[in-house]
């Protein structure tokens, strides 16, 4: 075995073959600047075609390539191979989804949330086209401009003791989502956002681990994201609705 | 047309364990901050039992503050200082990554209103205990 190659701990899991998962080592040579992903790449190229997994730019961008490194949630496109001293690299797919196949998950169920937060702009008063559009300032998009970095990565549900043990929880990424629109100037749609975020499964369900912050790729910061809406949703109860009128 | 129903997918769900929390530090700092409840509790209601004691008159609360002298008991209220210690801290690390402060334009960073927390809760602490001890 050559100094620089690496081993790949891979857990797979085909439903064919059986109802458990099973490990498979694959020896890697590698390069200068190598990723996670590209040793993947690697195995199926040279070693395996049958491996599955993920990925698709290969930039931090599309969120695809999420899987369990060692142990962590990784965006494997940003996650160097040599900064494992370890000879050995063990990968498996995300914590906390059904596994379809290898490295691939099933996140069905977040999709299927995600639309009760609404994650897009809500007007309740339309402005006429003639009138233009609906202008921000930099201060305003400084506001949430973190929260919008979100790739849907999965990392942060993966990382998230909460969803592992009730996958009812409505979860990291999508109360950042909500919590990004609720900030957002030119958005009026926080009050039919807030019936939805105040469910039992929802904001109140989050005890703080704060790991899902720990590893976004994006520093979406999505702990705090849920912190700050259970204070908007307390300070909605205690104040009139008027404190959170947004101008038209 | 007509409309082909794929086969119920079959998949693989990894469970998590009873050592979910040990793999990682910050699961095991998250699993101390949690346990430090149930041992802040257990000194609420020894501090309620202590009033308890002295209401009941000077032959009760005189065995009661024997018995705080006795090295189990000591080391009972070591292990409750620690977490509370640990609580405080920690907290302090929470509430203020969770609670927004903006100055002018800006949002004051975590770290700042961290360390000022630090700072305000060591103070008051240290005044509480001259307080104390002088008396």
């Amino acid at each position: 075995m050559a100094n620089d190659d690496i081993i790949l701990r891979v857990e797979r899991y085909d439903p064919e073959r059986g109802p458990r998962p099973y490990a498979q080592s694959y020896r890697v040579p590698v390069r200068k600047g190598m990723m996670v992903l590209d040793a993947l790449n690697y195995v199926r190229d040279e070693l395996d075609s049958s491996l599955a997994f993920r990925w698709s730019c290969r930039m931090g961008i599309c969120g695809s390539c999420g899987m369990m490194v060692n142990g962590m949630p990784k965006l494997t496109c940003q996650d160097p191979v040599d900064r494992y001293r370890v000879r050995a690299i063990r990968i498996a797919a995300l914590d906390h989804f059904p596994v379809i196949r290898d490295l691939v998950s099933d996140i069905s169920d977040f999709m299927e949330k995600l639309p009760n937060i609404q994650p897009w702009i809500t007007r309740t008063e339309e402005k006429p086209l003639s009138a233009g559009e609906y202008l921000q300032t930099p201060e305003e998009r400084a506001l949430y401009a973190n929260h919008a970095a979100c790739i849907n990565c999965m990392l942060c549900y993966a990382a998230c003791p909460v969803y592992g043990l009730d996958e009812r929880f409505l979860g990291p990424a999508a109360i950042a989502l909500a919590h990004r629109y609720n900030l957002d100037s030119r958005d009026q749609g926080e009050a039919l956002r807030a019936p939805y975020l105040s469910l039992s499964h929802s904001v109140w369900e989050c005890t703080f681990v704060g790991e899902c912050s720990e590893v976004c790729p994006k520093h979406v910061m999505p702990a705090e994201s849920i912190q700050r809406e259970k204070l908007r949703l307390a300070l909605r109860w205690l104040l009139p609705r008027a404190a959170f009128r947004r101008r038209p | 047309m007509t409309l082909r129903v794929l086969p119920r997918r079959r998949v693989y769900r990894r469970r998590m364990t009873l050592t979910w929390w040990v793999k990682n530090p910050r699961y095991v700092n998250y699993i101390l901050r949690e346990a430090s409840s149930a041992f802040l509790t257990v000194f609420a209601v020894l501090y309620i039992v202590q009033f308890a004691l002295l209401a009941a008159g000077a032959g009760p609360y005189g065995r009661y503050l024997a018995f705080i002298k006795s090295p189990a008991w000591v080391a009972l209220n070591v292990i409750i200082l620690i977490f509370a210690l640990i609580h405080t801290v920690s907290w302090m690390f929470l509430a203020t990554a969770a609670t927004p402060v903006r100055i002018g334009a800006h949002e004051a960073p975590s770290w700042a209103l961290t360390i000022s927390g630090l700072v305000i809760w060591l103070a008051i602490s240290v005044g509480v205990g001259y307080v104390i001890l002088r008396g």
